[in-house]
Order: structure tokens, then sequence, then C-alpha cells
């Protein structure tokens, strides 16, 4: 059958965050055509969000349903998300910045690899992302968390319950300051200022949180971009005689009888950790056994996260949960440690309000049943105590073994191998791991002395959260899989950007840096298109 | 309308489909069911009079038990749920509680009339909340379980109750107005008094 085709200067695989951030700097000061493709359905209208997120209030139902395929749920941690605006339709829409050690962790620490790019360098990006968001922040000590210029928007205001859990850590000598958020404290271009209504995650009803569709919705607008729902990309081809990239083949969910072809100058994957290498991987063929810009045999390689000990902490507080539950207090005070540490740690540390072990329940402390005024008056005699959660991640220095692998045993709708997502730690952070959770927990323990509290719970994650890896950054393409900008080190018009690039995940939320990451790429993207006149970083 | 013989062939005919699928077959399967099941407003109302707060007063109970009616109203069986975070699994929402609950107020009132020969809603508050003791009597969990899942309609209608943001006002004497939309500017000063904020006209 003869395959529909689309010509394009820019084809973009995948319409999540970073996929939107590259599009939209591209749009904005580049003259190309913009091809994006999406598997996944459109995202709801804004006029539902109101809707859809009482029904998530009160019944627990996903505000963005229809948000996945049958047939791709993979082995191992996978977030499904497969939608226009992707995984950072459910973001909490917290954006701290790495520190700049996380980028030179071999060169200061010897442990894991350094990044194939400083803080300094990033520095520019983080902001540009910062700016197109709406992130909201308070600048913490310069020493502890560096930046250039000053946030884009005033800070989220603390919390009556915050401004206390402040106190109580700057008893224990500890700096803490509002979590940095793409959430605005003012209200802009047609975005809510935040209200309070504390589902950020999964859902903010008034536009406050910054979310990937409302990029999507003002580029197509305007006509900057043409975004392709429910297109799937089978594979990318390389040219004959050529290692360029010369067509992204794809199928239609709703024609699978009319197959697609999109020729562009220039590819961008954007997929995410899990499908940005299973893209490149599937796209083997007989000149690329290996898949595409795998020379180095590291696509799907060196998978990375960070992992998360938390802790719930009694004090004796009058604290009142509810006043918004999803902002917090962080602090980089342990990010920085000198190079000098005899042993590897560095973590985050955040702390928010919480009704841990203060809920209302059925039975008093004798086991009595209680019903009508019992429940309330034993409920209020429980909660002249507060508590809080304190959270820490620790940096997982990926192993090489850390990967996506193709499971030729489960198939996709489309008859490919299903990835498996098996993360590994290296030998090293194995070798670190007992340590750095002891002294983390040792942290906590002596918070909650400070506070003459105790703590009620503590726990640590098994999985690694924010994933990140599989095509990873570096100058040495025997190493690496991409450079710094993205592009593969194999095909000079094909990018890989955000979260894959990653080589290692740092200690904090990943999601700023993806951002940036990929704007720089797209500054790089756009070097061969022609410039345009007037830019704004209006989505 | 489907008989039980039914009912029972299409849940497990479906069972084999793919999730989304099979979410519509239950929906289709359930809802008939589910429309004949849901309880009277009356008799949540003379549920919640006996089992919340009676410092509420008369007005707020029944808000709080309407509340209720409504949630049961509006389940939605099949419903694609909130995605675990970091999982791949899809949830879907449980078949409705409603019938069974709705069996369960009709024991209620069975039981006044035997041993009061009244119905449940002329019984006065402690004699209904014995009645309600009684029937919880095999129920030995000590945490109010998710709405959806209780056993029974007074631990649906608890767990409703003590899962809203009036409750937590009440709990704490103070306006919080947790999950509703409030002023920024507001969110450094300790909330304000129950008492003192009903009378205010400001936002909390």
């Amino acid at each position: 059958m003869t395959a529909r085709v689309i010509e394009t200067d820019v084809c973009i695989v995948g319409s999540g965050i970073s996929a939107a951030m590259v599009a939209w700097k591209l749009a904005e000061t580049r003259r190309a055509d913009i091809v994006v493709l999406e598997t996944g359905d459109e995202a709801p209208p804004t006029q539902n969000l109101h809707a859809l997120r009482s029904r998530f209030l009160d019944y627990g139902e996903s505000p963005w349903p229809r948000d996945h395929l049958d047939g791709l749920d993979v082995e191992g941690i996978q977030s499904r998300s497969m939608q226009v605006g992707g995984l950072a339709m459910h973001w909490g829409g917290v954006t701290p910045r790495f520190s700049p050690e996380d980028f030179r962790v071999r060169s200061l620490y010897g442990v894991g690899s350094d990044w194939a790019l400083t803080y300094d360098e990033l520095d520019p990006f983080y902001q540009e992302a910062e700016e197109r968001m709406g992130v909201a922040g308070e600048q913490g000590p310069s020493v502890l968390d560096p930046r250039s210029k000053p946030f884009p928007l005033p800070a989220l205001p603390l919390t009556y319950n915050l401004t206390m859990l402040r106190d109580w850590m700057t008893s224990a000598g500890i700096p803490m300051w509002s979590q940095p958020s793409a959430k605005l404290s003012v209200a802009r271009e047609g975005r809510g200022a935040c209200c309070r209504n504390d589902t950020c995650f999964p859902i903010c009803p008034v536009g406050a949180k910054y979310n990937p569709d409302m990029t999507w919705r003002a580029l197509r607008a305007n006509g900057r971009v043409r975004l392709y729902s429910r297109t799937h990309v089978r594979r990318l081809t390389a040219k004959q005689g050529s290692k360029q990239i010369e067509v992204a083949e794809a199928v239609s969910r709703d024609r699978a009888n009319e197959p697609l072809q999109i020729r562009a100058k220039t590819f961008v994957v954007a997929c995410g950790y899990v499908w940005s290498s299973y893209l490149l991987l599937t796209s083997a063929d007989s000149r690329f056994p290996d898949g595409l810009a795998n020379s180095s045999g590291l696509v799907g390689k060196y998978l990375c996260g960070h992992r998360n000990v938390q802790a719930f902490i009694e004090l004796p507080m009058e604290l009142y949960p509810g006043i918004n539950e999803q902002h917090s207090l962080v602090s980089k005070a342990f990010m920085r440690p000198a190079p000098s540490t005899d042993r590897y740690l560095r973590h985050d540390l955040r702390v928010w309000e919480s009704s841990f072990a203060r809920e209302a329940r059925l039975r008093s402390d004798s086991g009595e049943l209680l019903l009508g005024d019992g429940i309330l008056a034993d409920w209020r005699e429980r909660v002249k105590k507060g508590t809080t959660r304190v959270r820490s991640y620790y940096d997982v220095l990926p192993a090489r073994e850390s990967e996506l692998a193709l499971d030729s045993s489960r198939k996709t709708p489309w008859g490919t191998p299903l990835p498996a997502v098996r993360m590994r730690d290296s030998g090293e952070s194995k070798t670190l791991r007992p340590y750095q959770e002891e002294e983390i927990t040792k942290l906590f323990e002596r918070l909650a002395r400070a506070g003459n509290g105790r703590i009620l719970r503590k726990s640590v994650d098994d999985f690694q959260d924010h994933p990140a890896g599989g095509c990873r950054m570096g100058a040495d393409p025997g190493q690496s899989v991409v450079d710094s900008y993205g592009r593969t080190h194999d095909h000079e018009n094909l990018f890989v950007v955000g979260a894959p690039t990653m080589p290692t995940a740092g200690c904090a939320n990943a999601t700023l840096t993806f951002c940036a990451l990929s704007l720089r790429s797209a500054s790089q993207i756009g070097e061969v298109f022609p410039g345009r006149a007037s830019a704004s970083n209006s989505p | 309308m489907f008989t039980r013989r039914q009912f029972v062939g299409v849940l497990s005919a479906v069972a084999a489909l793919p999730g989304s699928l099979r979410a519509l077959g239950r929906r289709l399967a359930l809802g008939g069911a589910r429309q004949r099941a849901i309880p009277s407003q009356a008799a949540i109302r003379a549920l919640g009079a006996a089992i919340l707060p009676s410092e509420m007063g008369q007005a707020r109970l029944e808000i709080a038990s309407d509340a209720f009616w409504r949630w049961m109203n509006g389940y939605r069986e099949g419903a694609e749920l909130l995605h675990p975070y970091g999982s791949p699994k899809i949830g879907y929402a449980a078949p409705s509680p409603v019938p069974n609950w709705a069996t369960q107020l009709n024991a209620l009132d069975r039981a006044a009339r035997g041993k009061h020969q009244k119905t449940f809603a002329a019984l006065d508050v402690n004699e209904r909340q014995a009645l309600v003791r009684d029937a919880l009597s095999d129920f030995k969990g000590e945490r109010l379980p998710n709405v959806v899942s209780a056993p029974h309609v007074a631990l649906g209608l608890l767990a409703h109750f003590y899962d809203s943001s009036d409750a937590t006002d009440l709990c704490y004497r103070a306006r919080i107005g947790r999950n509703k939309c409030r002023p920024l500017a507001h969110n450094g000063r300790k909330p304000l008094p129950l008492a003192e904020a009903r009378a205010s006209t400001g936002p909390a």
C-alpha cells in the first residue's frame, strides 16, 4: 500500500514536556515547519478540568481518562501516560534545579559520571524554562542555591504550617525555603494564579500549574505546529548510503491500513526514558542491526533515578493539615558536600504538612467501636500534636546493565516486542546504599529530637524516582549516545531530548532539568533554520 | 434489565476482554442494577443523624448525608482510576457497593420493626445507633475504609463524611477549607476559628 507522505523541516516524535519545550522554542525563534507525532489521544479540553477534578476527588477517577494504550504495560517502573502532553499532564509542578555538583560527581567525588556540560552552561536554559513555564520561587542562600537571575515570579508564600515547620528546621540548624514550582503566584497569559486547590498532582483546575497541553494548544492555534495525535511512529529509517535519518514510518490508530511517512530534515526523539530508547532499538535494520544511534551499544543502558527515603515525624505543634498540602519547604544543604567527603552522599530535603496518623478512626485505644460524637472526640484528642513528612532523594549511580531491554515474549499491539525496564544500582552505589540510608535516617532522628518529637514511620521506596537515561550524553562516542545537545553521535540530523540524555538523575525532582536540556537542544536544532524576527515566551 | 444469571454471565465474559472493554462491559452489566438499588435520601438522613456527630446540628447532618447520597448516585462502575505512580497497572472502579448498602438499610429497618415495632427512621438516635452497633458487630477494623470498599452502609457514610473538607474543619474547629479554592495571599495566616469564620464574610 502506498504511504501517505508528509514533508516537514522538523519531525518531533512525542508530545510530552520536553517535546513541548523544543517545539515552543523552535516555533518562536525559527522559520521551520514542525510536525509532532503522538501515539496517544488528545488531552481533555480545558473547560472540563473542574469536572474531571471533582470526579477525582469524589471517586478517585483518573482526571486524564484514556491517557494510555492497552497492551503497552511495560515490565518495571513506568508511569502510564500516553497522551498529548505526556506524563507531565500528571506532574506536581515541582521545579528545583540540580546543583552544580550533579554535573561533576566523577571529578569532585570520584563516583558515577560527569555530564558533558556544566551547571553554568545550563543555567540560562534553566532560567528560560522557568520563564516559559512560570516558575514561582524563593531564592535560597546563594551559597546553596546559585542562579544568575532572579526567579521569574514571586515565591508561593509559605503556609502557616510551613512557617511553623521552618522555625523547627531553623532550630535544627537547617536553612529551608519555599519550594520553587511551575505554579503561577500571579495570574498571567490566561492562566489563573494558584488558589490552593491542592490537587496539583494530578490536576490543577485553574491552569496555575504549567502543563504541556497549554503549549500545544497555543502553537496549534497560531499554526506554528502540526500535531498528529493517535499516530504511532513505528520506526525511523536512514537514507540509503548515508547515516542521515530520512523518514519516520508511522501508522494512524484510526486508519491502520494507511501507512504514513514523515520526511524531515531533522528528527527529534522526545518520548521519555522508556519509548525514546525503544524507538531507536526497534528501528534496527540490516545497516544498523543494533538499532539507530547505537554504535556504542549504550542505547537503553544506564537508566538512572534517585531513591526516596521518607519519614513521618510527630511534633508537639499545632498544625492544620489541608492549608496547602502539596506545597513544601526545600533545602539544598545536603546537595553540596565538600569534595573531601570520605563517603559519597548527596541528597535533597523537603518538608510538608501531613495528616499521617491523624485521620479519624473507628475504634478507641481500648478497642471500643466509635460512632456519633465518639469519633470526633477521639479525633480531636489525637490532633493535638501535629505531624510532618520529611523526604530526601539520594542519587543512585546507575550500572551499565540498568537497562531497557526488548522482551520478545510480549508484544505491543503493533507486534513489536514490549520493552522491559530493569533498573540496577552500580557496584559503588550498592556498596554505599546502607551508609546513605542510615545517614539520612540519622538526620531524620536528629530533626525529631530538635523538635521534641518522634518518628512515627520511616520508609524507603523500592523503585527509583524520576527515571531517566537510556541515551546518555557524553563527549566520547564510545561511551555515550548523544552529545551535550542531544545530537546523536551516529546520525547528524537525529536528536534525543530531555530525560533519556541524562547520565545520572541527581537528587532532586528532575523535570525542570529535562526542560532546560530540551531548550538547550532546541537552540542547536534550530541553527540550521532561518531565524524569526520577533520572539515571545508566551505559550 | 438483566436477570441475575445474565448479569453474572456478562461479568464472566467481560473478564476476558482488554481493560477498556472490560470497563464498558461492567458499566453495561451493572448500570441497571445500580439504578434500582439507590436507597432513599430520607433513609440516609436517618442513618446520618444516628452516626455522625450531633454537634453538627440537623441542617449540617442533612447536608453531609445528602452528599453521601449524591455520591451513591454518581458512582460509575468501571471508570478508569488514577494511575498508581510508577506502575504500569491501570485500575478501574469496582462494582458499586450501593446494592449491598440498600440491602443493609432494609435490614436495619427490619431490625427496628422487630425490636421496637417502628421504622428505623422513627427511632430515637440512641436506638438507631444501637442497631447500627449490632450490625457492625462483626466488623473488626480500626481504620475507616475507603468509601467504595465499605462493607456496611454506615461505614460508607462515616468514611465519606470523615474524608471531607467539612469534617477536617469540624475536627480542628477551624476554617481550613482543604481542597477548596482559597486566596494564595491567606496562605500564611492561621486558619480562623470555625465560628468566627462562619460569621465572617471574608474567605479563609
